[in-house]
């Protein structure tokens, strides 16, 4: 006779990690603040599980002790996920402040060490009988340090890619990006406004700032060059009342290529959108709203899909564009 | 006819647009067509012109009561009006078009060592607005590297990089450049194996090939 013994299993391996977790401030404090979508979960892990925040699941969260702790290696594979979700996506998405400090505190770092370390191997290079012994560079290898700077020119490079596509969808969205901040502090009386993020949650410091002194600018150029000499009341660069709308959106239809990735944590049985289907997989529904059609979207598998049908799940991190 | 001139205008910039498109090393600004824009700018103020004269006519026409004609009236009005914010489309689609490009200048050319010869010979082709321009958004990137992300170059390449050494041959200038690794004595025709990052912005220059 069989007997499933796994979860017994499971709990002692738990109890041997138990200590380590409580003890762990970081993971704890990431949990309880854990309440909004995207960029204070992104401290945790970016663009992982929004909907991390209902009771349930946070409980199943504690027991489980999946929880992922901050890790660089973790930090990357989450920075690479926004970076391909960034370049893919028609619409700008939130900027993730935590994980983006995290990560330019460790290349500062590495930076620094990697400078030691060079200096330590010239000293030795050129002096022979320095006492450091306990160095793994001694014995002349240059492997280490080789493999060192690649990874930083490699992280560096993804970061700068990043940074230059948020850059350019901002200087494509600059008015749409106004009309947002006007309309936000229009109604700042309604709390529910779920769908106009606040422009610092989407944009970090510096591209507030870009944002701002660019589009400045750009409204000077325009102005001395043609607008002065239009009729006053043609002079509006974001008129809506005309035959077409100057103000660019975001093209919401756009097609994306995405990836189902299902909740982050991979406790199938907690995510509230998840649904079995007859074969014993998980799905997600969701609606198409101008056929209203309904498409299942099978965990593992690859759909070309209008953006604003799973803009939702992408923002909880249960699909990835690819 | 009314906007052909515009139209004109706008064909020009699509011209310009592939032409740049199709030799994608270096975006080259035609002069600004400063004759054609002021034509246009003609045409708009005759427009406008035209516009007051119906309104005129309209306000005179409803003292009389002739209600028949007004509809007509407010026809050429609305066609009038239609040719004005066509014009503005196209005029504005012409600007943008050229700030595009110089902000794709100032990013291709900006980080360089020596930034302040931005003043090339595409300059002359620029009106004094759009150099003021230029050099504002220079500074606008130079402040953003210099923010948090000190550590990133932001204008650095954007092809990943592949290994940290590769070969580089000296296409055209002589003398020593480079000072912040060391020197290195940049003779035409010499090769050199030296670290990806340190020559990536002679590449961009065009000092140096990659081999």
């Amino acid at each position: 006779m069989d007997v499933d013994i796994e979860d017994i299993l499971a709990e002692l391996n738990t109890d041997s990690t138990a200590v380590d977790y409580s003890g762990n401030p970081l993971s704890d404090g990431i949990s309880t603040n854990a309440s909004t979508l995207y960029n204070n979960t992104s401290s945790s892990f970016p663009i992982a599980d929004g909907k991390h925040a209902t009771p349930s699941d946070k409980l199943n969260h504690i027991r489980s002790n999946t929880s992922p702790s901050i890790s660089a290696e973790h930090d990357y594979s989450s920075f690479i996920t926004l970076w391909r979700n960034e370049r893919c996506a028609p619409e700008l998405l939130p900027y993730p402040h935590h994980l983006m400090t995290r990560m330019i505190m460790r290349i500062q770092d590495q930076l620094e060490r990697l400078e030691i370390i060079s200096m330590d191997f010239m000293g030795q290079s050129s002096t022979t009988t320095t006492t450091t012994t306990n160095k793994p560079v001694n014995n002349n290898n240059m492997l280490p340090l080789l493999c060192m700077e690649a990874e930083l020119e490699r992280i560096k490079f993804v970061i700068r890619s990043y940074i230059r596509c948020r850059l350019s969808k901002i200087d494509k969205f600059s008015l749409y990006l106004r009309q947002i901040n006007e309309q936000r502090e229009e109604d700042h009386d309604d709390q529910d406004n779920d769908s106009l993020m606040p422009l610092e949650h989407i944009l970090s410091k510096d591209e507030m700032v870009y944002y701002q002194r660019h589009s400045e600018m750009i409204l000077k150029l325009f102005n001395e060059t043609t607008l002065k000499h239009l009729p006053p009341e043609l002079q509006a660069i974001n008129d809506t009342t005309g035959t077409i709308s100057m103000i660019d959106e975001p093209d919401w239809n756009k097609f994306v290529f995405i990836k189902v990735t299902g909740p982050t944590d991979k406790s199938f049985n907690n995510d509230p959108l998840l649904r079995n289907g007859s074969n014993g997989k998980y799905f997600y529904e969701v609606i198409i709203p101008e056929l209203e059609e309904d498409v299942e979207l099978f965990i593992g598998s690859i759909y070309v899909m209008r953006y604003s049908v799973i803009k939702n799940l992408l923002l909880d991190g249960k699909v990835i564009l690819i | 006819m009314y906007c052909e001139l515009a139209n004109k205008l706008v064909v020009e910039a699509k011209r310009t647009e592939q032409l740049n498109s199709r030799n994608n090393a270096r975006t080259t600004l035609p002069v600004h067509n400063d004759e054609l824009v002021r034509d246009i700018l003609n045409e708009v103020t005759q427009l406008k012109k035209n516009l007051e004269f119906f309104k005129e006519q309209q306000d005179i026409m409803s003292m009389d009561g002739a209600s028949v004609d007004s509809n007509v009236m407010k026809c050429q009005y609305f066609v009038n009006l239609l040719c004005l914010e066509r014009n503005k489309r196209c005029l504005l689609g012409y600007q943008k078009l050229r700030s595009d490009m110089l902000d794709s200048m100032a990013w291709e050319n900006n980080g360089m060592d020596v930034m302040g010869s931005d003043l090339g010979e595409e300059n002359s082709n620029l009106t004094h607005q759009e150099q003021e321009y230029l050099k504002k958004y220079s500074e606008l990137i130079t402040d953003m590297k210099s923010g948090e992300l000190t550590d990133i170059d932001l204008s650095g390449s954007l092809t990943p990089p592949r290994e940290i050494f590769i070969d580089v041959r000296v296409l055209k200038d002589a003398g020593e450049i480079q000072t912040e690794y060391g020197v290195f004595n940049l003779i035409k025709d010499s090769q050199f194996f030296v670290r990806q990052s340190d020559v990536e912005r002679l590449i961009q220059q065009g000092f140096l090939q990659k081999i």
